[in-house]
């Protein structure tokens, strides 16, 4: 062999490979996990108490906001409480949380918390302590300080709104949204931009935290968290949207944290050291923080670029009801072959007043946008409407209209008009019987 | 500082300091060869002395070796009809004062190269000569050309001290080119902890507690693509000096070791081009003589091109790159003085469209830049038997990270000014003594904003500035017995704090081979990194410096060792060493954006464990066997716990020989018993809150860490690479063609573990370091 030092030294170093891969490991022990943010601007409280992942279950990916949808790894029977030490005597300075509520109102379901109606007593600066004993006899402790703000404000150009307060209206190309907040006590500013999709339900579309009491958004401003909030959310950046698009409405939450809640959502354990959540909880991990908020409504428009933007009258039979809406149409986006489109839809529908968004798009001659209309009183049940028209040659749409199962319910025709007429208000309500029920 | 931790003024050793038997042996050598050389020379050009006396000139040459034309330092230069000497200087060059005007012979000698006499005609004034530097056989002496390592053994008190060239850094297998960092990783007493990063550790140390040093500039991020690459062209360097502890007076400012990469100087005799051809990336050097002035310059430039090739071949787009540039400028200066001007400059680039703009929507891009800048000048000034040393430059890093435009934008820039001063002197015939001081005035600043948001979200600095001065003296007490006392101040402004580190080595030879080091010293830090020690990768550092807060870090090494040569060409070394750790720190995981100096933790450790490496210096087959035994804890927050590089067992086998089909062939094997990590327990789904509708929503899966740090142990971890490398001399110049395989047992070295505690049964997965890699190139040369 001409080198046989070189045969041996690869002989002896083959001999030391080796490959492995996934590899079945043992259970871990449960640890006890709280996500409780106390809210001193609502009446009800609660808090989630479950358990970390420990490999003893398949769990599935659950989604739905929580209360409403059940957690799947409760802690059930736990003796929770939360103390305002400052006001022990007060009817509510000690309170109980229940898994069981007195009222039926109330999502109930194991591992979630209620406490009594307008408890605990929760004044700007008092400091409340949880303590959460579970029926293995582990015990869970915190403590969150009542932040509370002066005042909170909106900006919107030169229209300033002191929450709670009417709705602002924003230019998304030109205008900037200004949020400041006068504080009292507390520690970061919550900026929530929600996207109502159907009553009762809306869409996250932008959240943002900071430790100052100022924050501005440009209302041209990408989305670039889009896809990176949550573990269902997998939406690519290539999808990526603007947050504000003009020819909807959006709800904008003002809010202001404690530190316990800052250090909660600003922190978070990462993947390949399992390490960097601040963990402000004795004897398990998660959150006991409190936040106060106030909410308000942004009507977002846009400068008319596009021919096909503006005002459109869109009048028909629906459902056997007249209906009569003005849409003021914004194109959101232009495609090779389609453009999408956002309008506002106000007037009179099937069930009396609307005034919602819609979106849609424009394919070549022909136009297709849905909405919701909430049954009045009703505001959990909602009726979707699909709207499938196309142009006549002088330009006005004609088509029909489609319920959630894809029936015809009605037909109407849209025209463009130069500015937007007042609707009557005096509409003819005109009971039908739907086919395939109430949806 | 000065850049190599040789001692200087061998020049004067080998004149008239008779430091050992060897050294007197090669001085035996030496006179009677110039002797008898001289008694020839006379008789032959006496009859040119009587118009020696009417009109004298200054002569200047050059000295390089034949065959690459590599200036050689070091060499007397002696014409002995008139007993008129000179030494070369750093670049080779020389200067003979008064030198008559007549026909004269002129010898040059130097350990390691083969003396010669030329002949110097009367109307010339400046000459190049090349020496050879094999092996040289005189009687009634047999020496042969002797490897520094060698010279530094009889000349140095210094343990814990190795010096790899040029020749050797290009030939260990690298990922696509040689890696001047990644030849000194597989060093005794180092440890990598995975196959991307470039950060080391040294005895127990972290990866900040390194010196590193460009020319004798700080260079703080030494790396490309995340640790993949170093930033040093290896055929830029001269050679890489690597002290991993105990290191004397003169150095100061890191705890742990000090490594000192030398540029080389350009050539001086003509115009040279160097080239570089990789899969990954390409470099070009040119190196040349200055119109004539004696001065020479080297210029080189690297650049990755995945970008440009994945974007003319796919759709795809690569949106990273990084390049860099090195310069040096040498100059001749008085009697086999320097002055050299070293800059580098070097970019990591990510231009990434994070979201692409589309009519209706705006484009964000994701825009990170990071790199280092450097400026040096060194002067080197001998007089006399003394010699000045000047270093003064300007180092940079920064780093930006934005979302553009304006949306999120974060920065840190590092800018080191630092001049320093460096006396070396021999007072008698038994001491060498070196004195010095300087400044280190650092400027650090951090800025995380965002115009879009109209909001501020952390902004800090730190300025510490850092005065030092030092005095080191070797000092030969005993024939057989050097020592070596020191003392180092240094003054941090900013904490405002004086701290004193005296040193103190030995040696004591047992014979010409054979001798027993020791080195005891403390040492200080003023500047720490940031990184999360828990995360088996970081990109860069973010560097911090001391102030009322955060502390200036201590440490305190024994070294004891045994050093042995078998002949002239291989060599063992056997140390243990003990080192303490005293406020270092460890990045804040719970920090407070509005408090400026929690964003640190204290640490405090200890480390001791034994080195040995085995080093063929020369020959047909050269390469060296390092072994580290070790073993590191660290103590925070009253938990004692391993060190994250806590690698008990390291062994290095590099063997660089003749392989098949007439190529050079280099081996490495490597061998890690298994490093720590921290396990984790679980995980855990944080929710996020919609404060709209009070609820929470969504969720991230967070895997959960054991609060028993680094509780757990990876797999032991190994590796072996090859190397070919054939010579052919075609087109007037020299191709080098080589094929490399990293890894190429595919061994799967795990880098992290992935848990997975959502299924039932939960399961750990790895993730694997390199896999086999294998790579081919072309060196060229012109």
């Amino acid at each position: 062999m001409r080198y046989p030092a070189l045969f041996a030294l690869a002989c002896v170093v083959a001999l030391s490979a080796c490959e492995f891969g996934e590899t079945v490991i043992p259970k871990s022990e449960p640890m006890v996990v709280v996500h409780g943010v106390l809210r001193p601007d609502l009446d009800r409280q609660w808090i989630l108490i479950e358990q970390t992942l420990t490999g003893a279950d398949d769990n599935f990916l659950a989604g739905g906001a929580i209360p409403g949808s059940p957690p799947q790894l409760p802690v059930i029977g736990a003796a929770v409480s939360v103390t305002n030490f400052s006001m022990v005597n007060d009817p509510c300075g000690v309170t109980y949380f229940s898994e069981t509520p007195a009222t039926r109102d109330l999502p109930q379901a194991a591992g979630l918390y209620w406490g009594s109606p307008e408890c605990p007593t929760m004044r700007t600066g008092d400091t409340l302590n949880l303590r959460i004993a579970t029926l293995d006899g582990q015990v869970v402790t915190g403590t969150t300080e009542v932040p509370g703000a002066v005042e909170m404000i909106l900006r919107v150009g030169d229209s300033t709104v002191t929450l709670p307060g009417p709705p602002l209206q924003m230019n998304r190309d030109t205008d900037t949204l200004e949020a400041r907040i006068t504080v009292a006590s507390g520690r970061a500013l919550h900026l929530e931009v929600r996207r109502p999709d159907s009553a009762g339900t809306s869409r996250s579309v932008f959240r943002f935290f900071v430790d100052t009491t100022e924050v501005m958004l440009p209302g041209n401003l990408p989305n670039f968290l889009e896809g990176l909030l949550g573990e269902e959310d997998t939406t690519a950046l290539e999808d990526a949207g603007p947050i504000f698009t003009a020819g909807r409405y959006y709800t904008v939450t003002l809010g202001l944290g404690d530190e316990k809640y800052f250090d909660f959502i600003r922190s978070a354990n990462i993947p390949v050291s399992g390490r960097g959540f601040i963990n402000n909880l004795t004897g398990g991990m998660g959150v006991f923080g409190s936040l106060v908020a106030e909410t308000d409504t942004l009507k977002v428009v846009g400068s008319r670029d596009d021919e096909r933007e503006g005002f459109y009258r869109m009048v028909g039979i629906v459902e056997g009801a007249e209906v009569d809406v003005i849409l003021e149409l914004y194109v959101a986006a232009t495609g090779e072959d389609t453009t999408d489109l956002s309008a506002f839809v106000r007037g009179e529908w099937v069930f009396g007043g609307i005034d919602t968004s819609t979106d849609g798009v424009f394919l070549g001659d022909s136009l297709k946008f849905s909405f919701y209309q909430s049954l009045p009183l009703l505001i959990e049940r909602s009726f979707s409407y699909l709207v499938l028209s196309s142009a006549s040659s002088d330009g006005v749409f004609g088509g029909e209209v489609l319920d959630r199962d894809l029936d015809v319910v009605g037909s109407v025709t849209l025209t463009k008009i130069p500015q937007p007429v007042t609707v009557p208000k005096d509409r003819r309500y005109v009971a039908v019987l739907r086919l395939g029920g109430i949806n | 500082m000065n850049r190599t931790i040789q001692y200087e003024n061998r020049g004067n050793y080998v004149l008239g300091q008779l430091y050992n038997g060897t050294i007197r042996m090669v001085m035996r050598f030496m006179n009677r060869q110039l002797s008898r050389v001289a008694r020839a020379l006379l008789a032959l050009s006496c009859t040119s002395l009587p118009s020696a006396a009417q009109e004298v000139r200054d002569v200047i040459g050059t000295v390089l070796t034949v065959g690459d034309s590599v200036p050689i330092a070091g060499v007397r230069v002696l014409v002995p009809t008139f007993g008129l000497t000179a030494v070369t200087g750093d670049g080779g060059m020389f200067r003979l004062r008064s030198v008559p005007r007549s026909r004269l012979a002129i010898t040059f000698n130097r350990l390691g190269v083969r003396p010669d006499t030329v002949w110097l005609p009367p109307g010339r004034d400046v000459l190049t000569v090349y020496l050879r530097t094999a092996a040289v056989e005189l009687a009634p002496v047999v020496t042969r050309a002797r490897p520094a390592a060698r010279e530094r053994f009889e000349e140095l008190v210094q343990p814990s001290v190795v010096s790899i060239g040029r020749e050797t850094i290009t030939r260990v297998p690298g990922l696509a080119e040689a890696d001047v960092v990644r030849a000194v990783q597989l060093l005794p007493g180092t440890i990598a902890t995975n196959d991307y990063s470039i950060g080391f550790n040294v005895r127990g140390g972290e990866p900040d507690q390194n010196l590193i040093q460009l020319d004798g500039i700080t260079i703080f991020n030494p790396s490309h693509l995340g640790g993949l690459f170093s930033t040093f062209d290896a055929d830029a360097v001269e050679d890489v000096e690597f002290i991993t502890g105990a290191f004397p007076a003169e150095y100061g400012g890191r705890l742990s070791s000090v490594m000192d990469v030398s540029v080389r100087p350009g050539r001086i005799d003509r115009v040279r081009v160097d080239g570089n051809i990789s899969l990954i990336s390409s470099k070009l050097l040119v190196e040349g003589p200055v119109l004539g002035t004696g001065a020479s310059f080297l210029l080189g430039a690297r650049r990755t091109y995945a970008d440009f090739l994945i974007g003319a071949l796919s759709d795809e787009t690569m949106p990273y790159y990084f390049g860099d540039g090195l310069a040096k400028l040498s100059l001749p200066v008085g009697d086999g003085g320097s002055v050299s001007a070293t800059g580098y400059w070097g970019s990591d680039v990510v231009e990434w469209p994070w979201i692409e703009q589309e009519p209706g929507r705006e484009g964000v891009d994701l825009d990170a830049r990071w790199g280092n800048r450097l400026v040096g000048m060194n002067l080197r000034y001998p007089f006399g038997n003394r010699q000045l040393t000047v270093d003064a430059g300007v180092s940079e890093f920064s780093i930006t990270f934005g979302l553009e435009p304006g949306i999120f934008r974060a920065s840190n820039d590092l800018r080191m000014l630092s001049t320093r001063v460096k006396l070396a002197l021999a007072p008698g015939a038994t001491h060498d003594v070196r004195i010095g001081g300087g400044v280190d005035d650092y400027q650090m600043a951090y800025d995380v904003s965002s115009e879009v948001f109209g909001t501020d979200f952390f902004t800090t600095t730190y300025d510490p500035r850092i005065w030092s001065a030092f005095v080191d003296d070797q000092w030969r007490a005993l024939p057989w017995l050097f020592l070596r006392p020191g003392i180092r101040m240094e003054a941090v402004e900013g904490p405002d704090v004086v701290n004193w580190a005296p040193r103190v080595g030995l040696k004591a030879f047992l014979s010409q081979d054979m001798a027993i080091t020791g080195s005891a010293g403390r040492y200080y830090q003023a500047i720490h990194s940031l990184r999360d020690q828990n995360l088996p990768w970081n990109i860069f550092d973010f560097w911090i410096g001391a102030d009322s807060v955060t502390p200036v870090a201590r440490s305190d090494h024994l070294v004891v060792g045994f050093e042995r040569w078998f002949g002239s060409q291989v060599s063992l070394s056997l140390e243990g060493y003990w080192k303490t750790f005293d406020d270092i720190i460890d990045g804040n995981l719970e920090e407070d954006p509005r408090i400026t100096g929690d964003e640190t933790v204290p640490v405090e450790g200890h480390a001791w464990g034994a080195d040995l490496l085995v080093m063929k210096h020369a020959g047909r087959v050269t390469g060296w066997i390092a072994y580290g035994l070790s073993k590191a804890i660290r103590r925070s927050r009253d938990r004692e716990y391993p060190a994250i590089h806590d690698r008990r067992h390291t062994l290095n086998v590099i063997v660089q020989a003749p392989g098949p089909l007439g190529s050079e062939m280099s081996v490495r094997w490597g061998y890690g018993s298994p490093l720590p990590f921290t396990p984790f327990v679980g995980e855990w789904r944080h929710r996020y809150y919609n404060a709209t509708d009070h609820t929470f929503e969504d969720f991230e899966r967070e895997p959960i860490a054991s609060p028993m740090l680094n509780s757990g142990r990876y797999p032991y971890y190994s590796r072996f690479d090859i190397s070919f490398r054939w010579e052919k001399r075609k087109w007037g110049g020299v191709l080098r063609p080589y094929i490399q395989f990293v890894n190429a047992l595919n061994k799967k070295n795990v880098f992290l573990y992935t848990f997975d505690y959502n299924d039932s049964p939960p399961t750990r997965t790895s993730v694997s370091q390199l896999p086999l890699l294998p790579s081919i190139g072309l060196e060229f040369e012109f």
